[in-house]
């Protein structure tokens, strides 16, 4: 029981995505203007995640080796179009604003990543375990980082105008919300992460 | 030999049922997004106008007229390669304006998609509202704030639909003036679509 | 004539203003990942530029005669992907057997692309932006289509080549240690992006 926490958990801190395993940065610069997007574009990461890896797993003795890839990249693929359909039917506005990159979750390297390097080799649960501690933590790493964005970039989180709120004047960092403040947002987060593991091995 | 059947049979098994699974999550998803698409574009962009003819709405009623305006909208043929969006909206129960979409060309960041009211009876527009843009956000996204939508209600059916700076009466965003034009060139389509097609619009609200 | 200047407009923006890695986020994985030294860049860039043009036409064949009178569009994610990893494959094949001087050269990016998201990206925005491309060019959209992917690609090139300028001279810098690797390189392309930004006039 305790190697499947550990492949939950690993997800969570040790090998965090995308700042321990650097993969899938694509949707994390991208669709990371706000806090909403982030969890949601990490959900749904985090579903096809623990799909895939459970589907590659359970049929990880049938698929033969020379067409592994094409076989993971079915399976990925169809299960991309599932969230593709089930964003549009019931959560609209999420399939909107995240645009061409629930497609893309197709080529997010993390999946088949994933799939390479565990699920075609470790049983059902400890996969379904690892990836959805992976899905997880790209969760939890999307969000911060959303909300940091949405924060300082647009003045508000959820939508709400939050320093108006507090009664101070605060004139939001526009930059944040494009493209040269997703890539440096992200770069000074890695670096606080790595500030940080160095204190938690002490 | 057999390695080579082997491969060959689990490709197509894994494609097979995938197939199969997707194709009846289709069905059952797809009339839901579709109707999205109304709910979630084109239908504020109706409701912003309605509310500049009649007055802000609470809640409940916006979700009732929302629900409304998704049984009644109507695809007019107008020869062209897609139908036109049409919607009625009411006023005190009656019929009071009809709304089509047009695309104005010309923003900053692309097209803007929006959607026009005139008044039925007298031609007159009775407002406008923002369906899709990508226009830079603090500056042409103003096109979407009231600010600017206001001026177009009850504008006369005879203005010139442009921008100040070009001729016309309508005030621009500062700032914006890509994206104000690119509404202007909707509006002017629109009035155009209008006036050719009023006939089956008409009879549409019927 | 207008034809023409419409095409360099399309040419300018896809490289330099809506540029896929600095604006679009497409095509991150490979920017970080093989930008350290300059040859490595030269080499995923050529290889990007020859895969996604092809991948272009390809993508565009199926979705036109295969997915849409089929009514399948919904299945364009899956399809699209089957159809950049097959075309790696052969475009693989076909080099090592023919060409095998370039091969040697672009030969180890070559399974890399599949998982570039710049690829898939781009493709799906050609099926996206069809209707922009019938407005200005009617009947000609695949040509258009094509220009644009190549366009983009070179965008990509362009930049992943200047970033790997950049990067190799992180070598005989003092970085701070916490964000040595792929956290000063985020933000060195963070930089870079801002000085996209200039070009943003232009059109």
């Amino acid at each position: 029981m305790s190697t499947i926490t550990q492949e939950f958990t690993k997800g969570l801190w040790k090998e965090i995505p995308p700042f321990r395993f650097v993969l899938g940065l694509c949707p994390t610069l991208a669709v990371t203007t706000s806090m909403e997007n982030g969890i949601g574009m990490g959900l749904a990461a985090t579903f096809v995640l623990v799909c895939s890896n459970v589907f590659i797993s359970a049929l990880r003795k049938v698929i033969p080796d020379e067409v592994r890839v094409a076989c993971y990249i079915v399976i990925v693929a169809t299960f991309v179009v599932c969230v593709e359909m089930f964003t549009k039917a019931f959560v609209y506005p999420l399939y909107e604003s995240l645009g061409i990159f629930i497609p893309l979750i197709v080529v997010n390297c993390i999946i088949l990543g994933r799939a390479e390097a565990f699920a075609k080799k470790n049983g059902v649960i400890a996969s379904m375990a690892d990836g959805l501690g992976m899905g997880l933590g790209f969760t939890m790493s999307l969000t911060v980082l959303g909300g940091l964005r949405e924060i300082f970039g647009a003045g508000e989180i959820f939508g709400w105008k939050l320093f108006e709120a507090m009664g101070l004047n605060f004139e939001p960092f526009a930059i944040l919300q494009q493209a040269p403040g997703a890539f440096m947002a992200l770069g000074l987060m890695l670096g606080v992460m790595n500030v940080l593991g160095k204190l938690g091995n002490k | 030999m057999g390695n080579m059947i082997k491969m060959i049979v689990v490709l197509v098994g894994i494609s097979l049922i995938s197939g199969i699974a997707l194709g009846g999550l289709n069905r059952l998803t797809k009339e839901k997004g579709e109707q999205n698409v109304l709910k979630f574009k084109k239908v504020p962009a109706v409701i912003s106008i309605i509310e500049g003819v009649s007055g802000k709405m609470s809640e409940a009623d916006e979700e009732k007229v929302t629900q409304e305006l998704l049984s009644s909208y109507k695809m007019i043929d107008v020869g062209e390669e897609q139908e036109l969006l049409m919607f009625v909206t009411k006023k005190d129960g009656k019929p009071n304006t009809i709304v089509i979409e047009r695309e104005g060309e010309g923003g900053y960041g692309g097209n803007i998609g929006v959607m026009v009211g005139f008044n039925i009876q007298s031609g007159n527009l009775d407002g406008i509202g923002i369906t899709t843009h990508s226009e830079t956000p603090g500056l042409g996204a103003r096109v979407t704030e009231p600010a600017f939508q206001h001026q177009f209600i009850g504008m006369s059916k005879d203005s010139v639909f442009k921008i100040k700076k070009n001729g016309g009466i309508i005030d621009q965003v500062s700032g914006a003036t890509k994206s104000s034009g690119a509404v202007a060139d909707a509006i002017r389509k629109a009035k155009a679509t209008y006036d050719q097609h009023k006939d089956e619009l008409e009879e549409a609200v019927k | 004539m207008e034809v023409f200047t419409d095409m360099i407009a399309l040419v300018v923006a896809a490289i330099f203003i809506n540029n896929i890695l600095l604006a679009q986020f497409l095509g991150n994985c490979p920017f970080l990942g093989v930008s350290k030294k300059m040859d490595t860049a030269v080499g995923m860039a050529g290889a990007v530029v020859f895969v996604l043009t092809l991948a272009a036409l390809f993508t565009w064949l199926a979705y036109f005669m295969f997915l849409k009178p089929l009514k399948l569009e919904y299945i364009q994610t899956l399809a699209f992907i089957l159809v950049i990893a097959t075309l790696v494959q052969f475009v693989e094949m076909f080099l090592r057997k023919s060409i095998p001087a370039l091969y040697k050269s672009l030969g180890i990016f070559l399974p890399l692309i599949t998982t570039n998201c710049a690829v898939m990206g781009v493709t799906l925005l050609n099926i996206k932006n069809f209707k922009e491309y019938t407005k200005v060019w009617a009947g000609h959209e695949l040509i258009v289509a094509l220009v644009y992917s190549a366009a983009a690609a070179c965008g990509f090139g362009l930049a992943l080549i200047l970033f790997a300028g950049i990067r190799e001279k992180f070598e005989i810098s003092r970085i701070p240690k916490v964000l040595d690797g792929t956290g000063i390189g985020l933000v060195t392309a963070g930089l870079l992006a801002l000085s996209f930004f200039a070009f943003k006039g232009m059109i």
